[in-house]
C-alpha cells in the first residue's frame, strides 16, 4: 500500500505523519503561553478565530525542555473544538512511500517513542523518517496521555 | 421500510416541534375557545398528520396509530363534527404527551401500550351529541374471504368521513416509467387511506395486439376510501388526476352541499356518482384542501429553520473576526493616508545620513551640500506622499467600500449575536401547560396569562430558567390561588390567574410572575418559625413583615399544611433564588394578604458576552469577570499598600483586613514590578483581594471554552480574542485563591483585631455550618488559630485521634460524633477521605485542642441573647442572623471525648499561643499607625 507522507524535522530527527491526519499546515503565528500549564503546552494561538492549544512536539517525543526556541511551523490535528497545534522545527516535503518497504521502530527508541512511531522508513536521501501513528495523531485524547507520560 | 438513523432522527427533532405546536393550539382552546379559528385547527390537523406520514415510513405502527386517532379528532373538530370540551383537550393533551414520547425515541415506540389512551381520545366526547367514531376495519370480510356488501361498507365509510374513489393505473405511465412496484404505489396509498379492492381491468382489453395496452399496460382499478380530496391524492400518489374518478363523497361535503342536518340515507353507487358530478365540479373547498397539501410542503411555510449548534458557534466566531479584520484594515488605511510610516521612515533615513556625516570630520561645503540634499529630498518625498494621499482620500470607491465594509460588519455582527437569542415566548408558551396540568391536580381553576413582550434571551439562560420558573409557578398555583371555594367566599373570581410577563431593559430582562391568590401570609409564617423551632415566639413579633417573608426562601421552610404532589417538600425557593444568582440575577418577592404575590427575577439577557476587566500580569493581560470583582483598589503606597503580617499579605479596607494574594506569584509570573492596584473578589464566603501589576481596561469579552487539557489547571475559567486579535486567559479568582491557600488563620487574626475595637455588648463569633446546614458558634476569644488540615497529618493513637501540628500533637474533638445524636444522618468524621479539614484549635482546660468541624462559614460580630441549651455539650442556643446557633460547651466536649488532656499538655502550647498573642498585638499596633 502507498502512503502520502508529510514529513517535518523535529531536532533532527525526520518524522513523517499521514497526510490524511493533517488538517492544516501554518507558520509563524503568534502564540500566547499559558502560566501553570506543563511544559508540554507552548501556549494558544488565534486561528482565524479560533482558540487553538499549541503542543510542542519535542515535549510528546520526551526531549527535555532545553529552553531552545524551536520550530515556528504548526501542523494542525484533530477536529473542531478538540483541534490542536503540534509546533515542530521544520516543515519538509510530501513522499509517497511504499508500506512494504517500512520497517517496525527499533527497540531501542524508548517506550514512549515506540507507541508514538509505528514505522520508519528510509527515503531517497538515506535519511530514517519515523511515522506516526495515525490514531494517535487524530486523538488528542492519545496525545494528552502521551505528554502526561512524561 | 426505511431504515436510515438519520432521517429518522430529523423526523423525530421535526415531530416534536409539531407536537409543540399542537399543544400551544389546545392551550389556546383550553383558555378560550372561541380564540381558535380554521387556521389553528388546520394547522394542528397538519402536524399530526406530518408525523403520521412520516413515521408510517418507518412502519412504526404504534405512532402512526395514535396520530391518527388524534388525527381524526382534529378532523372532525374542523368540520365542526365535535365541540371542544375540557374532557378533549385533556384526551389530546395526554394523546400528546405519549407521542412525544414515542417519537422521541421511535425505536422504542412498539413497546408503548396506547390501546387504552386511543379509546380515551376517540370516546372523549362520546356523552355529546357526536357521531361515534367506529375503528372497526372498515372492508369486512366474512368467513370465505368475500367482501361484505357494498352497501355496508359504504356506510362505515360514510361515519368516517371517508370518500371513495377509483383510481385508474396504467402499468406503464404510472408504475415502470416511475420507477415504482404496484407495492410501492400500495404503500403510498395506505398512508393516505384505506385501499378496499384491487383488480385489473381486463374489460377494457380487447386482445393482446390492442394498441392501448402496448403504449399504456394493463390497467389496474384501485377502489380506494380516503378523507382526501381527489386533487391531493393526485398529487401525493403522482397519478393524473383525471385517473381518480370519485365514487361516493364524503359525508361532510354533502352536508355542506345540502346544508341539512339529517342523517344522509345510504346512497347507491350510482346515485353517488351523480353527487360526485355536483361536487367535483365545484371549486375545490379550503377545509379540504388545506388539512394535507401544507403539510407535503410545510417546512417551507415554516419561518425558522433548524441549525446546528456548532455551525451557530462558528459563525460568531467568525463573525468576531471579521471585525477584527475590519478594525485592522481601516487602521492601515488611516496610516496610509496620514502617511505615518512612511514619514517616519523618511526621517529615520535622514538621521541616519546625519549620523554618518558626524563621523566625518570637517569640510563646511560637504557637509552644507549633504544637508541641502537631504532636505530637498525630504520635502519631495513630502510632496510625493502629500498627493498619495490626496490619491487615497480621492478614489471614490475605495473609502465609501470601506465604510460598506464597514457597515455591514457591523451589522452582521449583531445579526449574528441575535441569533443565539430565542424569543422567550418559546419557553413560555410551554408554561400554560404546566399551569393547566397544575391546576387540574389541585382541583383548582388557574389560567396562565402569559405577557411577554417579545424579549429574545440566549437559550443558555433560556435553558437555566426552566426550572426556577417552573417552580415559582407551581408555588403561586399550590400555595397562592385559593380553591375555587374560598375564591367564591372572598368575592374573588373563581378562577385564579397567573400573570407571566417579561420586560427587556438595557442587557437585562425583568420576568414578573403575578398571581391574585392569598398572598403570603405572614402570620402564618411566624407562627411556622416558631413552630420548627427556628425562633422563639418574642424574637419573631420583633421581626418586620420583609423578614419573616425572607424565611420562605430558607432550605426546608414550607407552610404548606400537606406535602403535595406539587410542593411543599420546602426545596423551593432557596434552589430558585440559588439558580438564579448563579445566572448573575437576582430575586425578589413582594406580597399583599389576600390580593396576591409578585416574584420578580432579573437576568442578563446572555451569558455568552461578559463585561470584565482587563489586568495585566507579567508580559500578558487576563480578563476576570466584572461579575466577581466587589471593588477596585487603587495602591498609593501610602495609606493605600498592602501590608504583611507573618509572611500573608493583607490589605486595610475601612475597618476590615482583606487577605491579598497577588496574581504573578500564583501564576508563577516574575514578580518584579511594583502592584498598582488590588481587586477585591467576592466569594460565597469572605472577600478576598487579588494584587496585579496594572488595570488595563474594561471590556465585553466572549467567554471561549479552552482545550481540555488545560482544565485541570484551575486557575483559568476559558479564554477569549480581544479587540486587538490577542488571545487572553480568563481567570477563576476564586480557584486560584483555593490553589493559594487562603488560610482562615489570616481572617482569625483580623478578627481579633476588630474585636479589640467593637463595642463590649457585642461579641466576635465563629460560625460553623454543619453537613445538614444547621449552625453552630464557638466565641473567637475562646479560638487560638484555624486550621486547614490535611488527612495525611492525622493519625489514630489508641483509640484517639491525633494531629501533628508545627511540632506539636494535639488531640482532635470530632464535634458533630461527639454530640448525643439529635437527627439521623452521616455522622461519623472519616479523617481518610477528608483531603482539608477545617480543625478550629481552641484552649481547653489543659491546653491546645482541636475542634474538626464541618464547614467554617463565618466569623462576625453579634449580640448573643443566651437561651436553653439543646443537649449535652451545648452551653446555650442563641439567634445569630435569625438562625438559632448552639454555642459549643469546649470543657463539656474534652470531657465528653474523656481525653485526659493532662498528658497532652506540651510547652509548645505555651509558646505558640505567645506567639499568636504577639501577632495579634503587632496588628493592632500596624494598624495603630
Amino acid at each position: 500500500m502507498r502512503l502520502q507522507i508529510c514529513t517535518f524535522v523535529v531536532n533532527g530527527q525526520h518524522i513523517g505523519m499521514q497526510i490524511d491526519a493533517v488538517r492544516e499546515i501554518i507558520v509563524d503565528m503568534p502564540i500566547r503561553p499559558v502560566p501553570l500549564a506543563g511544559s508540554e503546552v507552548r501556549g494558544l494561538m488565534n486561528l482565524r478565530g479560533q482558540i487553538i492549544m499549541v503542543i510542542d512536539f519535542r515535549a510528546i517525543m520526551g526531549y527535555a525542555n532545553d529552553g531552545i526556541a524551536g520550530g515556528k511551523s504548526h501542523i494542525l490535528v484533530g477536529e473542531g473544538g478538540k483541534t490542536i497545534s503540534l509546533l515542530v522545527d521544520e516543515i519538509g516535503d510530501i513522499i509517497e512511500i511504499d508500506t512494504t518497504m517500512c520497517d517496525v521502530p527499533p527497540s531501542t527508541l524508548s517506550e514512549k517513542n515506540r507507541k508514538l512511531f509505528t514505522a520508519v522508513y528510509t527515503d531517497e536521501k538515506g535519511d530514517n523518517v519515523l511515522i506516526v501513528n495515525k490514531e494517535i495523531a487524530l486523538s488528542s485524547d492519545l496525545l494528552e496521555n502521551l505528554c502526561a507520560q512524561q | 421500510m426505511i431504515e436510515n438513523p438519520e432521517i429518522l432522527a430529523e423526523l423525530s427533532a421535526e415531530a416534536l416541534e409539531h407536537i409543540e405546536n399542537v399543544e400551544a393550539i389546545i392551550m389556546k382552546w383550553e383558555t378560550d375557545p372561541k380564540s381558535v379559528d380554521t387556521d389553528d385547527v388546520n394547522s394542528a390537523f397538519r402536524a399530526i398528520h406530518s408525523i403520521k406520514g412520516g413515521f408510517s415510513f418507518f412502519n412504526l405502527v404504534k405512532i402512526k396509530s395514535l396520530s391518527h386517532a388524534m388525527e381524526t379528532i382534529l378532523g372532525e373538530i374542523r368540520n365542526n363534527q365535535r365541540n371542544i370540551t375540557g374532557d378533549l383537550n385533556d384526551a389530546l393533551l395526554k394523546g400528546l404527551d405519549v407521542l412525544r414520547v414515542m417519537v422521541a425515541t421511535p425505536r422504542d415506540s412498539e413497546k408503548i401500550s396506547i390501546d387504552d389512551l386511543i379509546k380515551k381520545i376517540t370516546n372523549a366526547t362520546m356523552d355529546q351529541n357526536q357521531i361515534p367514531v367506529d375503528l372497526s376495519p372498515i372492508v369486512e370480510r366474512d368467513n370465505s374471504g368475500q367482501l361484505a356488501p357494498v352497501n355496508r361498507i359504504l356506510q362505515t365509510l360514510s361515519t368516517r368521513n371517508m370518500s371513495t374513489y377509483k383510481l385508474i393505473l396504467y402499468s406503464r405511465p404510472d408504475l415502470l416509467d416511475r420507477m415504482r412496484s404496484t407495492l410501492d404505489f400500495h404503500r403510498e396509498l395506505s398512508v393516505l387511506g384505506e385501499v378496499l379492492d384491487v383488480k385489473i381491468d381486463l374489460e377494457s382489453i380487447s386482445g393482446l395486439d390492442d394498441e392501448r395496452v402496448l403504449t399504456t399496460g394493463l390497467a389496474y382499478l384501485v377502489f380506494f376510501a380516503s378523507e382526501l380530496d381527489a386533487k391531493i391524492i393526485s398529487e401525493v400518489i403522482r397519478i393524473p388526476s383525471e385517473q381518480i374518478v370519485l365514487l361516493f363523497q364524503a359525508r361532510r361535503a354533502l352536508l355542506t352541499n345540502t346544508s341539512t342536518d339529517s342523517p344522509i340515507d345510504l346512497i347507491s353507487a350510482e346515485t353517488a356518482e351523480k353527487v360526485v358530478e355536483v361536487v367535483v365540479n365545484e371549486p375545490p373547498q379550503t377545509s379540504l384542501l388545506n388539512p394535507v397539501l401544507p403539510s407535503i410542503k410545510s417546512s417551507t411555510t415554516n419561518d425558522t429553520l433548524r441549525v446546528k449548534v456548532d455551525h451557530l458557534d462558528r459563525l460568531v466566531t467568525l463573525g468576531s473576526e471579521l471585525v477584527l479584520s475590519r478594525n485592522q484594515l481601516q487602521m492601515r488605511f488611516e496610516e496610509i493616508v496620514n502617511n505615518g510610516p512612511i514619514r517616519s521612515l523618511l526621517a529615520r533615513c535622514i538621521g541616519d545620513d546625519l549620523k554618518s556625516i558626524e563621523g566625518q570630520n570637517g569640510d563646511c561645503h560637504a557637509f552644507q551640500n549633504i544637508i541641502s540634499t537631504e532636505l530637498t529630498a525630504y520635502q519631495l518625498c513630502d510632496q510625493i506622499l502629500e498627493s498619495l494621499a490626496f490619491r487615497l482620500n480621492d478614489i471614490p470607491c475605495l473609502r465609501s467600500a470601506l465604510k460598506n465594509i464597514d457597515n455591514v460588519t457591523s451589522e452582521m455582527q449583531t445579526v449574528i449575536m441575535q441569533i443565539r437569542l430565542l424569543p422567550e415566548s418559546r419557553l413560555f408558551e410551554k408554561f400554560t401547560r404546566v399551569v393547566h396540568d397544575l391546576g387540574n391536580q389541585l382541583g383548582k381553576s388557574i389560567k396562565l396569562i402569559v405577557d411577554s413582550a417579545d424579549a429574545d434571551l440566549d437559550k443558555t439562560v433560556l435553558d437555566a430558567i426552566t426550572d426556577p420558573l417552573t417552580h415559582i409557578l407551581r408555588n403561586a398555583a399550590d400555595h397562592g390561588i385559593e380553591t375555587p371555594a374560598e375564591r367564591k367566599q372572598l368575592g374573588k373570581p373563581e378562577q385564579g390567574s397567573i400573570i407571566l410577563s417579561a420586560i427587556q431593559t438595557g442587557g437585562l430582562v425583568r420576568i414578573i410572575i403575578r398571581d391574585d391568590g392569598r398572598g403570603i401570609n405572614y402570620k402564618r409564617i411566624a407562627q411556622v418559625i416558631v413552630e420548627k423551632g427556628l425562633l422563639k415566639h418574642d424574637q419573631v413579633a420583633k421581626l418586620s413583615e420583609q423578614e419573616i417573608i425572607k424565611f420562605i426562601m430558607r432550605p426546608g421552610f414550607s407552610t404548606a399544611n400537606q406535602v403535595t404532589d406539587v410542593s411543599g417538600r420546602g426545596v423551593g425557593l432557596d434552589v430558585v433564588r440559588t439558580n438564579i444568582e448563579k445566572l448573575g440575577g437576582s430575586f425578589t418577592i413582594d406580597t399583599a394578604v389576600g390580593e396576591g404575590t409578585t416574584f420578580t427575577l432579573i437576568l442578563p439577557l446572555t451569558l455568552a458576552i461578559i463585561p470584565a476587566l482587563i489586568v495585566r500580569s507579567g508580559e500578558y493581560n487576563y480578563a476576570i469577570p466584572q461579575s466577581m470583582i466587589r471593588e477596585i483598589v487603587q495602591l498609593d503606597g501610602l495609606e493605600r499598600k498592602i501590608k504583611s503580617i507573618q509572611n500573608a499579605s493583607v490589605l486595610k479596607l475601612r475597618d476590615q483586613m482583606v487577605p491579598v494574594i497577588d496574581l504573578n506569584e500564583q501564576l508563577g509570573i516574575a514578580n518584579n514590578k511594583e502592584k498598582r492596584a488590588v481587586l477585591i473578589i467576592q466569594t460565597e464566603t469572605r472577600p478576598f483581594g487579588l494584587s496585579v501589576e496594572e488595570i488595563a481596561d474594561g471590556v465585553e469579552i466572549v467567554v471561549r471554552p479552552i482545550h481540555p487539557h488545560l482544565k485541570s489547571i484551575h486557575a483559568y475559567s476559558g479564554a477569549t480574542i480581544l479587540g486587538d486579535g490577542s488571545l487572553c486567559l480568563i481567570l477563576d479568582p476564586p480557584s486560584i485563591a483555593k490553589q493559594a491557600g487562603i488560610s482562615y488563620e489570616k481572617i482569625d487574626q483580623q478578627n481579633a483585631e476588630t474585636g479589640a475595637l467593637a463595642e463590649q455588648s457585642q461579641e466576635q463569633i465563629l460560625l460553623i455550618r454543619n453537613t445538614d446546614g444547621k449552625f453552630m458558634g464557638l466565641f473567637m476569644r475562646d479560638i487560638v488559630r484555624l486550621e486547614k488540615v490535611s488527612s495525611k497529618k492525622i493519625e489514630l493513637v489508641g483509640n484517639k485521634w491525633f494531629l501533628q501540628h508545627r511540632g506539636e500533637i494535639l488531640p482532635l474533638l470530632k464535634t458533630i460524633e461527639l454530640l448525643p445524636e439529635r437527627r439521623t444522618g452521616e455522622r461519623r468524621v472519616e479523617f481518610k477521605t477528608v483531603e482539608d479539614m477545617d480543625v478550629v484549635l481552641v484552649n481547653g482546660q489543659h491546653g491546645l485542642v482541636g475542634l474538626v468541624v464541618n464547614e467554617i462559614y463565618d466569623a462576625r460580630m453579634a449580640t448573643i441573647n443566651k437561651s436553653h441549651s439543646s443537649r449535652d455539650g451545648v452551653a446555650f442556643c442563641a439567634l445569630i442572623d435569625e438562625m438559632i446557633t448552639e454555642f459549643l460547651d469546649i470543657h463539656r466536649l474534652t470531657v465528653l471525648a474523656d481525653i485526659n488532656a493532662g498528658q497532652m499538655q506540651t510547652r509548645h502550647t505555651d509558646i505558640s499561643n505567645t506567639n499568636t498573642g504577639e501577632a495579634a498585638q503587632k496588628i493592632i499596633t500596624n494598624e495603630g499607625i
